[in-house]
């Protein structure tokens, strides 16, 4: 069953666009509006690849946690990312020589 | 008298102290978008210097913050656009240097996931990993390990929500530039999250082979 699965899955695959070209296309879909051969194709690509079905839901969630990031960001400053005293000095004398 | 009221009402400003009081924020502010240290004190230094220079254009019906906030916006775009300026563009300059993508390079498969490395499971509820301290320092990480000025793209559209037009047109980029640069962000986070959290947390569970 499984083989035949598989043989079904790869023969309808294969004139396909490859899994990269389709990320490619899944990534520019949150941003603009995909042609109907693209809509199509995709569709297609993604009934047979479960590579690709986990591919979307982690972009989505990569979008989410950089959003995050950014949230948490405006709040508090962790130590590690403070200006550095000798860039301070630096930018002091600048500063003054202006 | 006179005078106390004039100060209540028009904030006086004070460059001298500017470093001291939005130094760490404003260059966190510029870190956190830019992901580079170098960059992140260019813009800070940039921002305070024509802050200086237009101190008068300083209308007071903001706070001194958010103006220099205003300023330092400007100069990152700034920043990104010469950046953008100096190198040339084609779709595979931007995808290259990550072309350990996990595809399979040829034969019949050639373009499609390699089977030991395509994306694997995350999971039933990946969401909880945004609540742990730990998982957001391999994100930033991950952030440092793009080229600097294709984060600094990916992270001014995903946070201040700057659609990709206006993107092309204060970059000077072309649309296709930016999808193909966006994606390159994701598909390089997404791989490195895998490979430093989710491959890390979970080495029993990889992708069964039927």
């Amino acid at each position: 069953m499984n083989r035949f699965k598989l043989f079904i899955l790869g023969w309808l695959a294969l004139p396909l666009p490859p899994c990269e070209e389709i990320t490619k296309t899944l990534s520019a879909a949150r941003d603009r509006k995909l042609s109907f051969r693209e809509r199509i194709l995709t569709r297609l690509h993604l009934f047979t690849c479960v590579w690709c079905r986990r591919y979307i839901r982690q972009i989505d969630f990569v979008d989410k946690a950089v959003q995050k990031l950014a949230v948490s960001a405006e709040r508090e400053i962790p130590p590690k990312n403070l200006l550095s005293p000798e860039s301070r000095k630096r930018i002091r004398r600048a500063l003054e020589e202006d | 008298m006179l005078d106390s009221s004039m100060d209540k009402n028009t904030p006086r400003l004070d460059p001298l102290t500017w470093l001291d009081r939005y130094g760490d924020y404003l260059y966190y502010y510029a870190f956190s978008r830019l992901r580079s240290v170098e960059a992140a004190e260019d813009v800070v230094q940039e921002t305070l210097m024509a802050a200086l220079k237009s101190s008068d254009t300083f209308a007071g019906n903001s706070s001194e913050k958010s103006w220099l906030t205003g300023i330092l916006k400007h100069k990152i775009m700034d920043h990104l656009r010469k950046v953008f300026r100096e190198k040339s563009f084609n779709e595979a300059e931007i995808l290259s240097g990550d072309s350990d993508a996990g595809f399979t390079v040829s034969g019949k498969w050639k373009g499609h996931w390699d089977i030991e490395q395509g994306p694997i499971d995350w999971g039933k509820d990946p969401a909880r990993l945004l609540e742990q301290k730990e998982f957001m320092e391999v994100l930033e990480m991950c952030l440092e390990k793009l080229p600097p000025h294709f984060a600094g793209v990916f992270i001014l559209y995903q946070i201040e929500k700057i659609p990709t037009q206006e993107i092309c047109k204060e970059l000077e980029i072309t649309p296709t530039n930016v999808w193909v640069i966006l994606h390159r962000c994701r598909r390089q986070l997404r791989r490195c999250l895998e490979a430093n959290w989710i491959r890390e947390k979970k080495p029993a569970r990889g992708l069964r082979r039927k």
